[in-house]
């Protein structure tokens, strides 16, 4: 306790010093924490909400579905569709257990800065997500549109009310208002597949076909029996997903980079301040190797006090970053790509674990040298110093 | 499901989409800075017995964009959402000041899905609005006699522009008007 006790009291002889040290270690580590408590949230919520789809398997059309979904938003045409006959090919495959088609367009209102997103479906997409909870009714006329809740709060609609599209210059009339899903879904206008492929020009032909699978296991065999379809091509979720956090781990890799440098920085800060501090007690050391203490025991005092500052500065910035996360949560999605609902940052105590062994594995490197100096010291010499 | 209901059809605040194109179009040039006026129950009692109809769910805080030319403000833009044949009508209006109050300089549509879009933005149907202030008679209707005629094909979207710009005219009275003497403490011009 009495070790402790010294190690605390050498550690605060220069205050200004050590609560500088301690501030860096705990924005490095809360950023740290931070960091690694996003990664694992971003992937556990976007992995839920693919899997909350209910969608096992998506059959596209041969190219990039990612640049197809920038054409779509900014209102551009996507180079090919799926033909109607995929359909039937798709329904063919006995493993599957709900095949949705879907014709996707966008148009461009840039008076409002946004793209408005029409969507044909048929019934099949009612099976497929069958959490939808709809004020109203679904589509069963050519004119009917199923809006999400963003848009009936952009176009203060009601069920009953009417929508005019002046650029097809078409009248549709709303029979349906989806409830909040908190997914891209409240943002869509949903029309029946027809007439999408009429309004866009594109008769017969399809984005996508949403796939839901008798057994999920099953998604290997499947895929290689859809492989056939002439011009298609099949994603999986779990691949969807794979890309997904491949497009996140490039940026990752970046903030994993600063981070770390961060924590260079510091631990050199802490490296420093146990070093000065060693050269400011030289005569102290000197006095207690005079009085008995061995090489052990002044390697060990230093060694502690070396531990205790990142000890703490990782505490402070576990606490920082515990407070923190969600404040910084609401400023990253704004800016993050493919931001899932729901929260992304994920505080577990193994995170907490990792990076509190990764700091005190930063703490015993930093104070080696220090600690090693101060235990080679001659009392002899050291005495001498004033 | 409340909250749902509440969203739905009742979101009368909305951005100023074009502002230095409106100032160019409106007074000429100038700059703008952005006003927060909390509505308190008393300023919400006055301003819904004036309009005769309660204010939408969202408008606990109104915004204000005074208009400033060489430091001196010339004028003050306040913007409105409502509710069209076929969706929101988003309406611009400039209001100043002579002696006797505050009145409308000029009303803009900034956002419709009208399919008489030229007729409602035109300035035969939004010029009519020019001059007038919060106690006129904002009536819009094409018979015989009514005060102010609508944009033919648009006559529900007319009527939710005359709304907004009586709604937006008494807004300003109760905060910096006339009206904002009694009762409490005028807001700061």
């Amino acid at each position: 306790m009495s070790f402790l006790k010294f190690a605390f009291r050498g550690l605060f002889a220069h205050r200004t010093r050590t609560i500088l040290t301690l501030a860096s270690m705990t924005v490095a580590v809360a950023v740290l924490f931070t960091l690694v408590s996003f990664n694992r949230g971003y992937e556990r919520a976007l992995k839920s909400q693919l899997q909350s789809m209910g969608i096992h398997m998506l059959v596209v059309p041969v190219g990039c579905p990612y640049e197809a979904a920038s054409l779509i938003l900014k209102g551009g045409k996507i180079p090919s569709y799926l033909p109607a006959s995929a359909l039937d090919d798709v329904l063919k495959v006995k493993e599957i257990e709900i095949a949705a088609p879907s014709f996707m367009s966008g148009i461009v209102r840039p008076e409002e800065g946004r793209t408005d997103i029409y969507v044909g479906i048929d019934s099949t997409t009612l099976r497929l997500k069958n959490w939808w909870r709809i004020k109203g009714r679904f589509l069963s006329g050519p004119n009917d549109v199923l809006i999400g809740s963003d848009v009936a709060q952009i176009e203060l609609s009601q069920v009953g009310d009417q929508i005019y599209v002046p650029e097809m210059d078409r009248t549709l009339d709303v029979v349906g208002i989806l409830e909040p899903t908190g997914t891209e879904d409240d943002g869509m206008f949903y029309i029946q597949l027809a007439t999408a492929q009429e309004m866009f020009s594109k008769p017969g032909q399809l984005t996508a076909i949403s796939i839901r699978l008798v057994n999920p296991d099953d998604a290997p065999v499947v895929t290689s029996r859809l492989g056939n379809i002439k011009g298609a091509e099949v994603i999986t979720m779990g691949e969807l997903l794979g890309t997904m956090m491949t497009l996140m781990g490039a940026a990752k890799s970046l903030l994993l980079s600063i981070v770390l440098i961060i924590i260079v920085i510091s631990a050199l800060g802490v490296l420093n301040t146990v070093l000065m501090s060693v050269f400011e007690r030289t005569r102290e050391i000197g006095v207690m190797r005079a009085t008995g203490a061995g090489r052990t025991h002044v390697f060990g005092l230093v060694w502690l006090e070396t531990l205790m500052l990142s000890f703490l500065g990782g505490a402070g910035g576990l606490v920082v970053a515990l407070f923190g996360a969600r404040l910084l949560e609401g400023l990253v999605k704004r800016f993050l790509p493919l931001a899932p609902k729901g929260s992304v940052v994920a505080l577990e105590p193994g995170s907490f674990l990792l990076v509190m062994l990764f700091v005190l594995g930063i703490a015993v490197a930093a104070g080696f040298y220090p600690a090693l100096r101060a235990a080679r010291l001659r009392p002899i010499e050291a005495l001498r110093k004033e | 499901m409340l909250l749902f209901l509440v969203q739905t059809g009742s979101a009368a605040l909305c951005v100023w989409r074009a502002p230095d194109a409106d100032i160019a179009a409106v007074f000429g040039s100038g700059t703008y800075k952005t006003v927060f006026e909390d509505v308190n129950k008393d300023r919400q009692a006055r301003i819904e017995k004036r309009l005769g109809t309660a204010l939408d769910p969202d408008e606990t805080q109104f915004k204000f964009f005074p208009v400033f030319q060489n430091k001196k403000r010339v004028g003050t833009v306040m913007t409105h959402a409502g509710k069209g044949q076929f969706g929101a009508i988003e309406v611009v209006v400039a209001v100043i000041e002579d002696d006797s109050g505050a009145k409308v300089k000029a009303v803009r549509v900034q956002r419709d899905r009208e399919k008489a879009k030229a007729a409602l933005r035109s300035a035969a149907f939004l010029g009519q609005f020019k001059g007038m202030r919060a106690n006129d008679e904002f009536r819009i209707s094409n018979d015989v006699g009514s005060l102010k005629s609508a944009a033919k094909g648009a006559e529900k979207a007319s009527q939710a522009v005359a709304s907004a710009v009586r709604k937006l005219l008494v807004v300003y009275d109760e905060y910096y008007g006339n009206a904002a003497g009694s009762g409490e403490q005028k807001a700061e011009k």
